[in-house]
């Protein structure tokens, strides 16, 4: 999909486009049309479809094609509604407003309008709702109850009823493809917001199958929304089939914490077991969408867990133990160690409760030595300043951006739904894109700029077709992957961003730069005054090492002092726990309440579906007990009373869901340092799909994700599913 | 056995000194005893053998005399032989809360028949040496 | 006399009084001379019922909540969210309150989910028509609260004909 050459072509292109837009914009204010909806009068914009007009006045029109997110496709019929000198019915999801237009929804001609197309859909849809996992939330059963015939002329006997044979699409998604009513919901998300253009029809009339054609992996990180928008039961959860029924399980909103973005989920689960994640539409973040890691990585949650203390025995083997045993043990240790030998680091899943609890327990033995596993460069501003972390101009303003700049980020795979949303802009908009990294495949086109850090000192100067780009556009943004600013010559990296950032910025309101973190808990912990990266660990030899999540490997004993003694705190026993003397079983993103800041710098809250499993326990709780045992007890006993620590460290933590702009831009470039001009290699280490799926200590111990990856491995090799089905078979 | 010392221990195994007609005596040593002086439900009783001694459980009784002894009959199995078919298993008594006596050789302990919602993680058998 | 007696004893234990048409004092004793007399004739006027007037904030005092369940509570007013999975809006017009959530465990015998929690349900039957009334809910009760404002809906005009549209970026090759 990605093209690098053809840059005359396209300029020209690009040339006629703006023209085009400019032609478009010039009359201004657009005249609002006056129509009637069943006798309400409305005025609304030209443009607008009769649907979306109704949606205003607050009537919903039945219909299975439409959606919100997905063009206008007009194929199911449902939508009819009546027009005031119309003869036909019209379809009101394609139909555009018309000034006096009077419409009617609810008329008798309507109802029977609808009762037809009803009638049709049902002839060919199968009657196995008892056993179809989208009973309950379907809207073909739902819709089949308030606007269906009461009966059906189909004589089964004679028509007999349409089946068409199931389509393997990969190990995530389930086909029941007889159940299709061909609304090309899932064709349109594979083609507008997946970039998977292999997802299509085939036949016509009652012989049109949805499908790949030759059967294929449903190639994209976001395959898991076609089970959503799927009205019908043919495309559902594999990992959830046959365990739940909407109505016996409880929800529970909640944010998704497998990446940065910070999505919006809502937890879905019965009798203390958490059965699936859905999305919960937030235009700001993540709009309707989650990628597959958020999804599906929950099996995670049922295996490899922490469920009781370990405490290492003389013998050297970790064994099980109580709180009481456990907790005394670290204190004791705690207290023994002089205060520049003890140290605490945090992994990227951190919630922020945890973190202050943890920061507070520190301080109260007069160390500072609090850090994050993942990365941040130190000088520049680096952590110091919130603008050199955060993304700045907030997820939704990617949509009136002009130009953008990624620099060391795959967003394809470091935040799936900002790569929808870029793809989104890129689809109906003029946006130019660049890319500093890696040449992948990113969903949309870009102009490759180079794979080091000169291509940044190109823009600098001036040089180059895109440099240009950048200083015509209204509204620059430059995404930078916190992956990019790690190690050698970050910080210089950063330093350059700030002075292209500068220079782009011209009114006052835009930032332009943008840091996309790659950990839920990366932007909380620096928010909060950790320091960021293991580098100040290695100096002094660690003699007391607290880890809290922290699973990247980014410590070994070789790092510490050879009499160390390692806590590990969280949840899923992985290198942390392995490294660890005593092991203090917390609780998983699902099990607690915590805050997590998203890589824009907006806090948000998640909520616990499930109670922690087996002797687990919520992460500040432990903390707040190891600091009552080893003797300086911190003063909170409720989470409402650590949430008034919270606000008094940084107040925007604790006002939720709202965007807190950071300030200091200026004062960033005062502290930013080029210094050496060496090369740095800017490109991501995730690059391809199989990359994606596991990165994290949940998704590491999913077997579903591991199962992902292998199908995903087998279809980089041979996209179609039958020989790569061959080739697994061969491999066991 | 007789004088002081049984009454006291009939007293102490069965909170009242009584004496009634012996009716008859089952497989396993228990004597059965009727006192039509006492109320309906007080006038049959059972004495269970020396050996069972404070082991004492009502599926020791069999139920041919188990029977007589709740008043579904009034003859007991000395005077009228019980109906018995050649499928009848043996009586046992229920030994599920004596210990070391059940199959298996374990009391009952109940346990949950809930399948395990979430596995844990154990560690690794051989630490290796740093 | 004694008959006069029995008369009185009968009219204090009964609500309906036969008399008699012929023998002024003789029980009436066909049905048709029977009157009827309303308990009030009989029993004395009771006093009148004052209503206690308790204001809000003094209903928890005298309501026998548990104290664990009145003020270490936090509840979290919000408008649930748009089922993803599903095209209507409805579920997300009313206003609900959900209480933190307590631990549930399982329960051994059949798995089923136990919980010490008797207000864990009542975000799935209380609904409200405004923030408002929610608010007054929760202060009634005692509870502290959170309001989550909810996502907007937006919508964003759209038209059939942008899929012919020549500048549409995914128009390539023969799509």
């Amino acid at each position: 999909m990605h093209r690098v050459g053809g840059q005359v072509a396209r300029a020209a292109a690009r040339a006629t486009q703006q023209q085009r837009t400019m032609a478009a914009a010039a009359p201004a204010a657009p005249k609002k049309v006056e129509v009637f909806i069943d006798g309400k009068k409305l005025l609304c914009d030209p443009g607008m479809t009769i649907l979306q007009a109704c949606l205003l006045v607050g009537v919903e029109i039945p219909r299975f094609c439409y959606h919100d997110r997905l063009s206008i496709a007009g194929n199911c019929r449902m939508c009819l509604v009546e027009v005031e000198k119309s003869i036909k019915p019209v379809a009101s999801c394609a139909m555009p407003v018309m000034n006096g237009m009077k419409v009617k929804t609810d008329s008798d001609f309507v109802k029977k309008a609808r009762e037809g197309v009803m009638e049709f859909l049902l002839t060919n849809h199968p009657l196995d709702c008892p056993i179809c996992d989208q009973g309950g939330e379907c809207d073909l059963q739902d819709q089949a109850m308030t606007h269906g015939s009461d009966r059906g002329r189909l004589q089964s006997r004679y028509d007999g009823k349409r089946a068409v044979e199931d389509k393997n699409i990969g190990p995530l998604v389930k086909t029941v493809m007889t159940r299709c009513i061909q609304c090309t919901r899932c064709v349109r998300f594979a083609n507008e917001v997946a970039d998977f253009p292999d997802f299509g029809t085939t036949g016509r009339g009652s012989d049109m199958q949805i499908g790949t054609y030759v059967e294929k992996f449903f190639a994209s990180e976001l395959s898991g929304n076609i089970i959503d928008i799927c009205p019908v039961g043919a495309l559902t959860n594999k990992q959830y089939a046959f365990t739940a029924r909407p109505w016996e399980t409880r929800k529970t909103e909640s944010v998704d914490v497998m990446d940065a973005a910070g999505s919006n989920i809502v937890l879905t689960h019965r009798t203390g077991e958490l059965l699936r994640v859905i999305p919960k539409i937030n235009d700001d973040i993540n709009e309707e969408w989650i990628g597959d890691q958020s999804r599906f990585a929950i099996d995670a949650l049922k295996v490899q867990r922490l469920l009781t203390p370990f405490v290492r025995g003389a013998d050297g083997q970790l064994k099980p133990a109580s709180w009481e045993e456990a907790l005394f043990t670290v204190a004791a240790k705690m207290r023994e160690t002089p205060a520049e030998l003890k140290a605490a680091v945090v992994g990227g899943l951190t919630d922020v409760e945890t973190m202050v609890a943890l920061k507070d327990l520190f301080n109260r033995f007069n160390s500072e030595n609090v850090m994050t596993e993942e990365e941040y460069p130190e000088t520049s501003g680096g952590a110091d300043l919130r603008s050199n972390y955060t993304f700045n101009d907030t997820i939704s303003a990617v949509e009136s951006s002009d130009a953008l700049l990624l620099v060391g980020t795959n967003p394809r795979f470091e935040a799936p739904t900002i790569n929808a949303r870029i793809r989104k802009t890129f689809l109906y908009s003029d946006i130019q894109i660049g890319v500093i990294g890696a040449q992948t495949n990113l969903t949309y086109e870009y102009d490759y700029l180079g794979s080091t850090s000169k291509a940044i000192d190109d823009l600098l100067a001036g040089k180059g077709d895109f440099a240009k780009t950048l200083s015509n556009a209204k509204n620059p943004m430059i995404i930078v992957g916190a992956e990019a600013l790690q190690g050698e010559g970050g910080a210089a990296v950063l330093a350059k961003l700030q002075q292209l950032s500068t220079k782009l910025s011209k009114d006052k309101n835009s930032k332009v730069l943008n840091v996309l973190q790659r950990w839920a808990g990366m932007t909380g912990a620096l928010d909060i005054g950790y320091k960021a990266g293991t580098a100040s660990l290695r100096k002094k030899p660690i003699k007391f090492l607290y880890l809290v999540g922290a699973d990247e490997g980014k410590i070994s004993r070789s790092n510490l002092d050879p009499q160390a003694f390692v806590v590990y705190q969280g949840h899923h026993g992985e290198k942390g726990a392995e490294l660890a003397d005593v092991i203090l079983p917390g609780a998983a993103y699902t099990e607690k309440e915590g805050t997590y800041v998203n890589t824009e710098g907006r806090s948000q809250r998640g909520y616990p579906a499930v109670s922690p499993p087996g002797e687990a326990r919520t992460d500040w709780k432990i903390v707040r007990a190891v600091s009552e045992v080893a003797g300086k007890t911190l003063p909170y006993n409720e989470i409402k009373e650590l949430r008034a620590r919270m606000s008094e460290i940084a107040p925007h933590l604790v006002r939720y869901r709202d965007f807190e702009p950071s300030s200091f831009s200026k004062q960033a470039l005062e502290l930013a340092q080029t210094g050496s001009s060496s090369e740095k290699e800017l490109v991501p280490k995730q690059r391809d799909l199989p990359d994606y799926y596991q990165t994290n200590v949940i998704s590491r111990n999913s077997q579903l994700m591991a199962a992902t990856k292998r199908a995903a491995l087998d279809a980089r090799e041979n996209p179609y599913m039958e020989p790569a089905v061959t080739q697994a078979a061969a491999r066991a | 056995m007789g004088g002081v010392k049984a009454a006291l221990r009939k007293r102490y195994l069965m909170d009242v000194t009584r004496v009634g007609r012996h009716v008859g005596t089952d497989k396993f040593g228990n004597r059965y005893y009727e006192d039509n002086s006492y109320f309906i439900p007080r006038n049959r009783w059972v004495e269970f053998p020396d050996k069972v001694w404070l082991d004492y459980d009502a599926s020791q009784v069999p139920p041919d005399w188990h029977g007589w002894l709740h008043h579904i009959t009034d003859d007991p199995p000395t005077v009228k032989e019980p109906l018995t078919q050649k499928w009848v298993l043996e009586h046992r008594e229920n030994v599920s809360i004596v210990p070391g006596q059940n199959e298996g050789g374990q009391k009952y302990i109940p346990y949950s028949t809930t399948r395990t919602k979430t596995l844990g993680w154990q560690p690794a058998e051989k630490k290796e040496q740093n | 006399m004694l008959r006069t007696s029995i008369l009185r004893a009968i009219q204090a234990g009964k609500c309906v009084r036969m008399a008699s048409s012929g023998g002024k004092d003789l029980p009436a004793t066909r049905y048709h001379e029977a009157k009827r007399v309303e308990v009030d004739e009989i029993l004395e006027k009771t006093p009148e019922k004052t209503p206690v007037k308790v204001s809000a904030d003094e209903t928890m005092d005298i309501s026998g909540v548990p104290l664990e369940h009145i003020e270490t509570r936090t509840a979290r007013i919000f408008k649930p969210a748009k089922e993803a999975t599903q095209t209507p809006w409805g579920n997300t017009l009313a206003w609900r309150i959900e209480l933190d959530n307590r631990q549930r465990w399982e329960n051994p015998l059949m798995g089923w989910s136990s919980t010490g929690d008797p207000l864990s349900n009542i975000s799935m039957n209380m609904k409200f028509a405004s923030k408002e009334d929610a608010v007054a809910f929760c202060e009634k009760n005692r509870w502290d609260y959170d309001i989550e404002e909810p996502n907007a809906r937006q919508i964003k005009p759209k038209n059939y004909g942008q899929n012919y549209s020549w500048n549409k970026r995914s128009r390539i090759g023969t799509k």
